[in-house]
């Protein structure tokens, strides 16, 4: 009887440990997300200031596009064309960072539930054992 | 020491209807945090069996305390089932004769955390259950740990800006000759003499790789432009700190409040309240305009008319619930309209005014006068539609009172209909007087003057109309010196 008890115990302990392990994992993911998330935000920042000053410059101004260790001259309309592409592919990275994001967030908090409810059952347990 | 007396609700209904004569001395009880005792100018027969109602309470700092405000004291005859044994009650004054007015100082002390049921109205929990106090410190601090971040953040975009005026001034200043000596950097930490030649001629990254061949001009422009955007980042920095600062010190205060044992109320919104304060307004603001005219503009106080709302809900209630108190409603109204949270009283002549009544009226103990005591207030409270109807009503009923009978049975109480009436002429003076002083002052609290409320009659109508204020004078210094 008791040993049929610790064992279970023993169980939900592993199991206990392997979510922990689990959220832990999503808790970093989350994290990484955060950054990433911080780095687009802020390019996309920046690419907002050379579009407006993109716009602002009139037709014959040199454009030049640093490649690698060499200028390499542009077209404005190219060169606006580009910026402007870059905003659209950031803004789009971004919607989807938000997406998985939520998504993390739900799946961490579930998991934090369970190892709640994991956690009380061992209490419980141990509570019952010490009774015994 | 003092502490919050909470009651939430009134006695069940069918209590007080058992009561075989309806409430007659509503006692005004104004207390704030942190206050003194609380004070009360009212009445001979306090008793320590009656009921309290909270009258209003208010939230402070984002909803989230509730300072109670005012606690209706209820001259109870019949039940004395209130738990108070914490109260203590003692005269202020001990006047020689009974019949002259007494004025109580009440006391609450101990930890007293009264509540009576709850019905449908809200919950009251301490506040350090809903924020203990390690909690709501650690939040201070975690807070207080953001806002030096940022601060180091806004350091940085001042650094910013400072660099970029430098260059501004130094992009500025290269074309105003031809050439510039200058020495050119040569690896990391070699340099050689060179000479800057085409000193109209800039390369500016706009960023991410992008170059553009500008002239000095169009380069400051740009810097220009940039710094701008500088400025607006600062700004919101700042704004944010300053968010971080308010929210630090509420957690301060919640943090000193909830190891001081106050209490939170929760209630629910409802919808009627919204009415109620539509209505308010509405009727205030006759008031307002009547007043304006004897006094310099009266200020329509949002706070309160707000109080002034959750005092008509209540009453409201209390109408409903008991049709016949309405006298004693009616005589609420005008008490509530009289007093202030200010405190402090302006006008000190007719304060005079009314004690002397009050000394006139007890020691002669009017029962004769009997204008239909019921009604008139009664209309003036339902009707409520315009304080010209109050006024109509109380000005006829004023009329009868000069003639009182002097020394009628001592202690009866008949009197009270006809006081209603008056009072309404009265405290609507002392109303107007007072809703055009500076105003209420949330910060300010009650600040343990004494909160009186004219029980008396104008006997005199020139004394009306000479009891405008004269200097501001706390109505409880008043009664000292009046003694």
């Amino acid at each position: 009887m008791a040993s049929s008890s610790s064992s279970a115990l023993r169980e939900l302990q592993h199991e206990l440990e392997a979510k922990a392990s689990d959220l832990n994992k999503l808790q970093k993911d989350i994290a990484k997300n955060h950054q990433v998330r911080k780095k687009y935000t802020i390019q996309l920042g920046e690419n907002e200031l050379v579009l407006k000053e993109l716009d602002l410059l009139n037709e014959n101004a040199n454009v030049f596009k640093l490649m690698g260790p060499i200028l390499v001259k542009q077209d404005l309309a190219e060169a606006n064309a580009n910026v402007r592409k870059r905003i659209e592919y950031i803004s789009a990275e971004l919607k989807r960072l938000d997406g998985t994001l939520q998504d993390l967030e739900e799946k961490q908090n579930s998991k934090k539930d369970a190892i709640l409810k994991l956690q009380q059952r061992i209490q419980a347990l141990q509570a019952g054992k010490a009774k015994a | 020491m003092i502490n919050y007396v909470v009651l939430k609700e009134q006695k069940p209904k069918t209590v007080r209807k058992k009561r075989p004569t309806p409430v007659k001395y509503p006692i005004l009880l104004f207390f704030a945090l942190h206050s003194y005792p609380f004070f009360c100018a009212q009445d001979i027969e306090l008793q320590l069996s009656s009921h309290f109602f909270i009258l209003h309470n208010r939230r402070l700092r984002r909803g989230l305390l509730l300072q109670v405000r005012a606690i209706w004291f209820w001259q109870s005859l019949a039940d004395s089932t209130c738990p108070l044994a914490k109260v203590s009650i003692d005269p202020l004054h001990s006047s020689d004769d009974n019949s002259s007015p007494q004025v109580y100082a009440l006391t609450f002390s101990g930890p007293t955390l009264v509540i009576m049921e709850n019905r449908l109205k809200g919950t009251v929990v301490p506040l350090a259950s809903v924020f203990p106090v390690e909690e709501a410190q650690k939040a201070a601090k975690h807070v207080q740990d953001t806002i030096v971040d940022r601060q180091k953040e806004l350091d940085h975009l001042h650094n910013f800006v400072v660099d970029n005026n430098n260059l501004v001034n130094l992009v500025r200043r290269l074309p105003d000759v031809l050439t510039h000596d200058v020495m050119v950097p040569f690896g990391k930490a070699a340099f050689f003499s060179g000479r800057l030649m085409h000193t109209n001629e800039f390369l500016v990254l706009l960023g991410e790789g992008y170059y553009v061949e500008r002239t000095s001009k169009q380069t400051i422009e740009i810097l220009q432009r940039r710094g701008k955007v500088l400025l607006a980042e600062i700004d919101s920095l700042k704004a944010m700190i300053d968010d971080l600062k308010t929210e630090a010190s509420f957690f301060d205060a919640t943090a000193v409040e909830a190891s001081e044992g106050l209490v939170e109320i929760m209630e629910d919104f409802t919808e009627s309240f919204s009415d109620e304060t539509s209505n308010q307004s509405g009727l205030l603001k006759p008031v307002g305009s009547s007043a304006a005219d004897n006094m310099k503009g009266a200020m329509e106080d949002e706070e309160y008319a707000r109080v002034m709302a959750r005092f008509d809900e209540l009453e409201k209630e209390e109408l409903a619930a008991e049709s016949n108190e309405e006298d004693d409603e009616a005589d609420f109204t005008s008490l509530m309209s009289h007093d202030s949270f200010d405190g402090h009283l302006s006008d000190e002549p007719q304060l005079k005014d009314s004690v002397q009544q009050w000394k006139d009226r007890n020691t002669l103990n009017i029962t004769a006068e009997k204008p239909s005591p019921k009604n008139s207030p009664e209309q003036a409270f339902v009707n409520k539609s315009s304080i010209e109807d109050l006024k109509l009503a109380g000005v006829p009923k004023d009329k009868p009172i000069p003639v009182e009978k002097p020394l009628l049975s001592p202690g009866s109480r008949e009197k009270v209909g006809t006081a209603n009436t008056s009072k309404t002429e009265v405290t609507k003076d002392n109303f107007t007087g007072r809703a055009s002083k500076a105003g209420y002052d949330s910060s300010k609290a009650f600040t343990g003057s004494i909160v009186e409320h004219t029980h008396g009659l104008q006997t005199d109508p020139l004394d009306q109309t000479t009891s405008q204020p004269s200097k501001p004078v706390s109505r409880f210094k008043m009664q000292k010196v009046g003694r």
